[in-house]
């Protein structure tokens, strides 16, 4: 009776697992969805919930089916509030987000396996100075005027997966997202944003017949475009596009003025994955550059303004080792990431920024089921930047080395035969960019959930808070979320 | 099976090669910004000034639209040569805007000097660009000094505290009698939208002088908008004005009946006289040709400015009457004035003459 018992629990425990394996790891393009980044920004030890996987770590289409092989549904729906009691010049005082996602993963059938995320986002930015942008200092070259208002950014975004094995050695698989954003000013210029993104991984995967080896790589490409609309109504609002965060050029007084930034972007990676006994060994490597060109002026006569590149490698070694019949984990591993920026004046073909970024990173971290019932995982990580930006339009220069470190702790218990509860907790420590002037913050989250299975599926409520305190000051920015789900 | 999968690897890596095929990175360029170089040499217009006595210490300042906040400003040497070392890469305005001290052999006298220039880059390592001096202006007599246009700083579209300032600036008193103020339309001379009238008898008329160094102020409409619109915080008081623009077809057109007025000429226009705020032609002629219809005649034409907000603006108006264009960067409602750098200067080129100034100056030049 009691191996039976056993046996019904392990069902929704796994399921959940899965669930929520596939929920962050497909957030990472949802995240990342207008950012194009060259490579995904690893946040794979973020999952707070799970061990590490092949496909986590590596991002490859192919190995998706390797690690993941139930049929499952999710519906989800999050809102979140951010209070920014200190703030930067163009940053907004305060955000809200709401997103509503379903994600679906199905076997068609032994050898194929199909995804998809379908994401409806909604963020919106409350006073916010100045900003056309919706992050203004995640680009060299923001769009600016001289107002203060709200602005309201929401559209969908689709995500899909298809992996497909050809035997039991040979995988393949391509991963894509589209999304589409529009923003709007609520105060003159109203400037309207439109972002379209388009986003494709094709990769293949070669798996030993004992699975105890697997090499792979995938080749991903990205496509994104930005536009801008400002328009003018009494007093011209000064429209200006920033070159770095100091200097601006003002764009002409007309009625509209545009801007368009036009991103492509090419990835390689290459991955190693060998089981010895208990020991899982995961390489990964990756190299990739964007390119992008910025455009102001009118619609019928642009300005080529910019050309910017970015240019980076990322390579990672993990070592994971089971125990306890596999239910248990412990790993660590290195993180390396360089990131060269430099961006030129097309006009006079001058280099007018650079940036130079590389940060080494040691992860560890613990997962353990004592038994049927419970689950725990902590996990941490401590990493050197250095970094070196340059603005050579009027010789600016920053340099940093600097260490960050965060950690945090997941506990998990099923109460009841239908009802489970889960609370995680994190603090880290970290130097935020140089525009903030503020030497490091401390970041504290906590967080709750319940679960409580219906005939429908399992329902949960999710709550979560994370504070940022600046080292030297007494203000803050506090985040509340709040998230319900359905799983099936 | 095995075609099979020979078949979906060849598709993979075609795919894999036209995506890499989609992108090319670029080199990084091997020059910096910030590392440009600009060496100027003075000229002055008249030969006998051409001797070191005159070219040292000139006040150079040379500014950019590019990118906000870079002025620069040095003198010359001995030899007339300034040299400005790593700035930014960009299109630079020269100024130079002073007096020198002129040796006539039995007295001294100060001579004001202007220079204006435009430098772009050129690839040509270290070269030396001539400036070009213009001493003492040229073509003296009655000019279009200031054109304030875009109204002060307010969200309700007021531009009515427009006006036109003329200075004399010859040794001779001028008359008005007669003369005629034109806004133009795009089709250069042959279209006339408003041409409004002072009274008298063109070119022989001897009723409303202008003395020599003297400014008359045109108003749109010569009330106090500062005081009585604004409660004293922007735009300007107009009641001292010369002069008033008045359509007497339009019968609620503000007139001050203590300032004269220039009339409205063309038939069917019934109203005041409006330019635009950032782009336009204001004429000023000696009112022998009043026949509209067909243009107005050049040989009439005593001055003429053009003006545009918008650098990449295509000339209106004939370059006889004036050669360039001034006014790039005006704001609307924002209170800027465009006025010759100095008063009466003159050389038939706005773009030269003139310059934005932050509040209009009624009757006289800004320093």
């Amino acid at each position: 009776m009691i191996i039976k018992y056993n046996e019904r629990k392990m069902q929704p425990i796994k399921k959940k697992t899965i669930a929520i394996i596939i929920l962050v790891l497909f957030s990472f393009p949802g995240l990342f969805a207008f950012e194009n980044n060259f490579f995904t920004d690893d946040s794979k030890y973020d999952i707070f919930n799970s061990q590490v996987s092949l496909y986590s770590i590596t991002n490859n289409p192919a190995f998706f089916k390797i690690t993941f092989n139930e049929n499952i549904t999710k519906y989800s729906l999050t809102g979140s509030k951010k209070n920014n009691f200190i703030y930067r010049e163009y940053s907004p005082k305060q955000e809200q987000n709401n997103n509503l996602e379903i994600i679906t993963s199905k076997n068609l059938n032994s050898n194929s396996t199909i995804a998809s995320v379908i994401t409806y986002n909604q963020d919106i930015k409350f006073d916010m100075k100045h900003s056309l942008e919706k992050d203004f200092y995640s680009h060299y070259f923001s769009f600016s005027d001289t107002t203060t208002g709200d602005t309201k950014f929401a559209g969908p975004q689709l995500q899909f997966l298809f992996n497909h094995s050809l035997n039991d050695k040979i995988y393949l698989g391509i991963k894509g997202n589209y999304g589409i954003e529009q923003g709007l000013k609520d105060i003159y210029t109203q400037c309207e944003t439109i972002a379209r993104n388009f986003d494709v991984s094709i990769g293949g995967g070669f798996q030993s017949t004992d699975k105890s080896t697997v090499i792979g790589g995938f080749i991903r490409y990205s496509d994104r475009q930005d536009s801008y609309e400002a328009v003018k109504e009494y007093m011209d609002a000064l429209v200006r596009t920033y070159v770095g965060y100091h200097i601006y050029r003002p764009e002409y007084s007309r009625s509209s003025n545009h801007k368009t930034d036009s991103q492509k972007g090419i990835n390689y990676s290459l991955q190693f994955y060998k089981k010895i006994k208990n020991l899982k060994i995961i390489l990964n490597g990756n190299y990739g550059y964007t390119t992008n060109n910025i455009e102001t002026g009118s619609t019928s006569k642009p300005t080529n303004v910019a050309y910017w590149q970015r240019e980076g490698n990322n390579y990672s070694s993990d070592f994971i080792y089971d125990f306890g019949d596999g239910k248990s984990s412990i790993r660590i591993g290195y993180d390396y990431k360089k990131t060269d920026d430099w961006a030129k004046n097309p006009e006079y073909n001058t280099v007018v920024i650079e940036n130079e970024e590389i940060k080494n990173r040691i992860n560890f971290g613990l997962f353990m089921t004592p038994n049927m019932l419970m689950k725990f995982s902590i996990n941490g990580n401590i990493e050197n930047v250095n970094q070196n930006y340059k603005e050579h339009i009027n010789m600016f220069e920053y340099t940093s080395d600097h260490i960050n470190f965060g950690t945090d702790l997941y506990f998990q218990m099923q109460l009841t035969d239908v009802l489970s509860l889960d609370i995680n907790g994190g603090y880290g420590k970290f130097k935020p960019h140089f525009t903030w002037e503020i030497d490091s913050f401390n970041e504290i989250n906590i967080g709750t959930g319940i679960e409580r299975y219906f005939r429908f599926g399992f329902v949960k409520i999710e709550g979560n808070y994370t504070k940022y305190s600046p080292s030297d000051g007494e203000k803050n920015i506090n985040e509340y979320q709040i998230s319900l789900s359905l799983r099936k | 099976m095995k075609k099979y999968q020979f078949k979906n690897i060849t598709f993979i890596l075609i795919i894999f090669i036209i995506i890499s095929g989609c992108l090319n990175n670029e080199k990084m360029p091997t020059n910096y910004d910030g590392t440009m170089n600009i060496t100027l040499q003075t000229n002055f217009d008249i030969d006998s000034l051409n001797v070191k006595q005159y070219w040292t210490l000139l006040p150079v300042e040379i500014s950019t639209y590019n990118y906000n906040n870079f002025h620069y400003s040095d003198s010359t040497d001995s030899n007339g040569i300034v040299r400005f070392e790593n700035i930014p890469f960009a299109e630079y305005n020269i100024n130079i805007n002073s007096e020198i001290v002129v040796d006539y052999g039995t007295f001294l006298d100060t001579m004001p000097i202007v220079a204006s220039g435009v430098y772009n880059f050129n690839n040509a390592t270290d070269s030396i660009s001539t400036i070009e001096v213009i001493s003492g202006g040229s073509g003296k007599g009655l000019k279009i000094n200031e054109i304030y246009t875009v109204g002060p700083p307010n969200g309700f579209h007021y531009f009515y505290d427009q006006y036109i300032e003329l200075y004399n600036s010859s040794d001779e008193t001028k008359y008005l009698d007669g003369m005629v103020v034109c806004r133009m339309s795009s089709a250069v001379m042959g279209n006339v939208t408003y041409m409004f009238q002072f009274p008298g008898i063109p070119l022989t008329g001897t009723e409303y002088p202008v003395e020599s160094k003297e400014f008359v102020v045109l108003a749109h409409d010569a009330y106090d908008h500062k005081g009585e619109i604004f409660n004293g915080k922007v735009s300007i008081d107009l009641s001292v004005a010369d002069w008033e623009f008045v359509n007497s077809k339009d019968f609620g057109d503000w007139d001050d009946a203590d300032v004269p007025n220039l009339d409205n000429v063309i038939t069917g226009n019934n109203v005041d006289f409006y330019i635009n705020l950032v782009s336009d032609v204001i004429i000023l002629a000696d009112g022998s040709d009043v026949e509209y219809i067909d243009g107005l005649d050049s040989a009439s034409v005593i001055d003429g400015v053009e003006y545009s907000s918008s650098a990449s603006h295509v000339k209106d108006i004939q370059s006889y009457i004036d050669r360039g264009f001034t006014g790039v960067g005006l704001q609307k409602y924002s209170g800027q004035s465009m006025e010759r750098k100095v008063a009466g200067f003159d050389t038939d080129n706005s773009t030269i003459d003139f310059e934005i100034i932050s509040a209009p100056t009624i009757g006289y030049n800004h320093e």
